[in-house]
């Protein structure tokens, strides 16, 4: 085995394993190799068993076992370019979501541009301020979209860092809704906070649980499209500060919600031409909240709305 | 005064909009998301109506679709500004009947303007 392990060193295929970012048993180059040797080693016990055993029925069920392993292998490697491709594919649908998302606010700050440089009549100093402030609203969701993308990729590469601390999240909670409160007015969406007087400060990476707290309220909003009301609730459970976050949009069918949290997936109760949503949201939200030592997890009754909720631990000095 | 509908879900582009245009003397009807543009457009017929594509509640295919069917309304034309520029998007909106389909990114107020006026001439 160890003599085996070497040449596959030598072969360099456990780098390009790990290249791909997938076990060795999902690796087309491991499997290929072992398959491989499994056809040698096969011929030749099929061989030496044919001369031992003049018994032409055992060498036929050997032939028959060995074909029956061979087959086995066979359907993992194509299922593994199967997963493959269809990764492929899903990154390059990503980068074109991702590309269209940031257009929207390029051609927004373009816009703005356009007037205060005067291509048309001169703005008076009120109207200057609004494009500059508008410039500057379209410059923040830039930046949280190429986070997004960074923040991916580096859980996709393994390489998060974290720099925890003790925060209150009421006030992360009223920042956000304060921020969210424009986009949710537009899809006719009431915010309410749901936060008791006191709660203890949590401990993990303030930046992070914004963007995730972000992602939760803006999820609640984007795919509320009839209208109704948002809910952030806060609460104190044992050691832990629980958030949660309602809405009374679309829900998610029962059969999707095995895949909530995974990369690129996306609501199919929400087409790609009604709202904009990365399908990566969800899936940082989880990294972010099981790296910080919490819990992230959700309920929905499909048509009637949803509730994502995650746990963070409360900061020790404070219980 | 010529009258133009803009069904954009980005509120903040209508405010843009309605500024550029008073300064021409064009009237601005803004609806927020696709339903509310098919009522807009049913309710005050207006000269030119431009569209995006991705929208709440219908999207920007299904609000063509309805104007296009709606005999009052067939003969306005319809400008899609969007970012999405898949040939298959692009190719979708003309045949059903678009007039002219607009990348955000790729024109200036300026252009988008011109573009109008040709139009409304």
């Amino acid at each position: 085995m160890n003599k085996f392990k070497k040449v596959c060193y030598q072969l360099n295929i456990f780098g390009q394993c790990k290249e791909y970012g997938v076990s060795v048993w999902q690796c087309p180059q491991f499997l290929f190799v072992l398959m491989g040797l499994i056809i040698i080693i096969s011929i030749l016990v099929t061989n030496a068993v044919a001369k031992e055993f003049a018994d032409d029925y055992i060498v036929a069920l050997i032939v028959l076992g060995l074909t029956a392993i061979l087959f086995v292998i066979g359907n993992i490697i194509v299922n593994s370019f199967e997963r493959m491709a269809r990764s492929a594919k899903e990154k390059s649908e990503f980068i074109g979501i991702m590309s269209h998302r940031l257009r929207s606010p390029l051609s927004a700050i373009k816009w703005q541009l356009d007037l205060l440089l005067g291509k048309r009549a001169l703005l008076d100093a009120e109207k200057n301020q609004t494009a500059i402030g508008e410039i500057n609203w379209q410059n923040e969701k830039m930046i949280r979209i190429v986070n997004d993308l960074l923040e991916f990729n580096r859980i996709e590469d393994n390489t998060m860092v974290f720099t925890p601390s003790n925060f209150s999240l009421k006030e992360l909670v009223e920042e956000i809704a304060a921020l969210g409160k424009n986009d949710a007015e537009k899809n006719n969406i009431s915010i309410s906070l749901s936060v008791p007087e006191s709660l203890p400060d949590v401990f993990a990476d303030k930046i992070k649980t914004k963007g995730v707290l972000y992602h939760l309220l803006d999820n609640a909003i984007r795919y509320s499209v009839n209208g109704g009301k948002a809910t952030v609730a806060l609460e104190k459970i044992d050691s832990k500060i629980k958030c949660s976050v309602s809405d009374e949009g679309a829900g998610i069918p029962k059969s999707e919600e095995r895949k909530i949290f995974t990369k690129f997936f996306r609501d199919h109760n929400i087409t790609r031409y009604k709202t904009e949503g990365s399908g990566v949201g969800l899936f940082i939200a989880k990294a972010i909240i099981m790296r910080s030592g919490g819990k992230i997890g959700f309920s929905s009754i499909e048509g009637r709305g949803s509730t994502f909720w995650f746990t963070l631990p409360a900061a020790s000095n404070q219980l | 005064m010529k009258k133009i509908l803009l069904i954009e879900d980005e509120m903040r582009l209508h405010k843009m909009f309605e500024e550029v245009f008073k300064q021409d003397g064009v009237e601005l009807i803004s609806a927020y998301d696709g339903a509310l543009g098919l009522k807009a457009a049913e309710e005050n017929y207006p000269d030119l109506i431009i569209t995006d594509i991705v929208l709440p509640k219908k999207n920007g295919f299904e609000v063509l679709e309805a104007i296009k069917s709606n005999p009052k309304l067939a003969k306005i034309p319809v400008i899609i500004l969007t970012n999405l520029e898949e040939s298959k998007d692009v190719g979708k909106m003309l045949s059903l009947g678009a007039h002219t389909y607009l990348i955000k990114a790729n024109y200036s107020v300026n252009d988008i303007l011109k573009k109008i006026k040709e139009i409304l001439k």
